[in-house]
């Protein structure tokens, strides 16, 4: 199960609210590749990880991502707060201002709402973990391209860099993970069938 | 009074001469006692150099229970020896919890001091330490300098989140019970997100 810390993984004190940043950041919340994203796909593909390290390793990333989803609304609920009617107009937030006044909802930037249809699990170590390693980077462009944008006003670009070097660390790691899957398979074919669905199902380790 | 057969019996000697005696030292009243029970505060109580309510839990013959002897051994929950720090915790050889200024472990007295903001900021980093290093471990689970990591940033983690909680309130509903005896601050404290423009 979860449990929750007080705290940020980062610390976050934006004081200038901004509506059009808050819309653009909103699909490292909402979009396909954002935070949300990136946590139901790890915290679902782990349960078809026979390889221990591997499930070990989606649960812990998938919850550094729910640490992520909480830095990027709050991002959002920083922008958002204290803007005016005129100000929400002129920015082009009305739309989401009619259906959300300035709560944070899911959605990426372009209006899509957050769905499971962004994200796969595909039950076999070698796809999920190509999955993995492509979420990673299109998590890192997707920063990039913010960063295009708050580069100069740090107080929003400080967070947003740090939440990208994650995404390359964690790009590392699922690399070395699907290294460790390899490993356990026939090396002239890692395709010869799936070791999640084709092998018998064991108990774990020190289970009765 | 003081008895002059009786070396131990002097409450005026010096700590030093006090503590020579590991076994029945710290002024304690019966020198053949190795290791002390409950009810034997070996009368640290009468030690200048110790404040502390030292009858609660069973010691080993070599605590110095407080007396600014050396060494000192593991000591358990209650046992501040006294420092007068609180919480205190079991604490490992080295860490005499800043009694005699000595080197090691991270003690409560090695935690930024001041203020709200830089207690969290160590928490912030020494978490993020450990929790990067847990996710290395996870693909490398034999590496003896990744878990030595691991070990002491969790430990100096662990540590400033008892500080924290005895200061500032809760961090997580485990220190929730020591905290909110009267009135549930959980609720209260500012959470995380309202930073910035508040």
């Amino acid at each position: 199960m979860w449990y929750y810390e007080k705290r940020l993984e980062y610390p976050i004190n934006i004081t200038t609210p901004n509506a059009k940043l808050a819309q653009f950041i909103a699909s490292q919340y909402g979009g396909p590749d954002g935070e949300i994203s990136a946590s139901m796909r790890y915290l679902s593909q782990r349960f078809s990880m026979k390889d221990r390290k591997v499930a070990g390793l989606l649960t812990d990333i998938g919850t550094e991502e729910l640490a992520h989803l909480e830095m990027v609304s709050t991002i959002i609920h920083q922008l958002t707060k204290g803007l005016s009617m005129e100000e929400i107009e002129k920015s082009g937030l009305g739309p989401y201002y009619i259906d959300h006044t300035v709560g944070v909802w899911p959605q990426a930037a372009g209006g899509i709402p957050f769905n499971a249809c962004e994200f796969q699990v595909k039950g076999d170590p070698i796809t999920d973990l190509h999955e993995d390693l492509a979420a990673e980077q299109k998590a890192r462009s997707t920063y990039d391209n913010i960063l295009r944008v708050v580069n100069n006003t740090p107080e929003v670009a400080d967070p947003i860099r740090f939440l990208r070097a994650r995404e390359v660390v964690h790009f590392q790691r699922f690399g070395e993970a699907l290294e460790n899957v390899q490993e356990g398979l026939d090396a002239k074919n890692f395709y010869a069938f799936n070791p999640d669905f084709d092998t018998p199902v064991t108990c774990p380790p020190n289970a009765k | 009074m003081s008895n002059n057969s009786n070396p131990y019996m002097n409450q005026n000697m010096s700590a030093n001469m006090r503590g020579m005696n590991m076994r029945g030292g710290c002024g304690c009243a019966n020198p053949a006692q190795g290791q002390r029970t409950v009810s034997n505060d070996c009368g640290c109580t009468g030690n200048a150099a110790s404040t502390m309510q030292n009858s609660y839990t069973q010691r080993a013959a070599q605590n110095d229970c407080g007396c600014g002897m050396t060494p000192v051994t593991q000591r358990t929950a209650h046992n501040d020896c006294g420092c007068g720090m609180t919480p205190v915790t079991q604490r490992a050889a080295q860490n005499d919890c800043g009694c005699a200024g000595n080197n090691g472990y991270t003690r409560a007295s090695d935690l930024p001091s001041g203020n709200r903001a830089s207690l969290l900021a160590y928490i912030d980093q020494v978490s993020f330490a450990a929790y990067d290093a847990a996710l290395y471990l996870d693909t490398h689970p034999d590496c003896q300098n990744g878990l030595q990591y691991f070990r002491d940033h969790n430990e100096k983690r662990n540590q400033a989140l008892k500080e924290y909680a005895r200061l500032y309130g809760p961090m997580n509903l485990t220190q929730a019970g020591e905290s909110c005896e009267a009135y549930w601050h959980w609720i209260n404290q500012p959470w995380p997100w309202e930073g910035g423009n508040c």
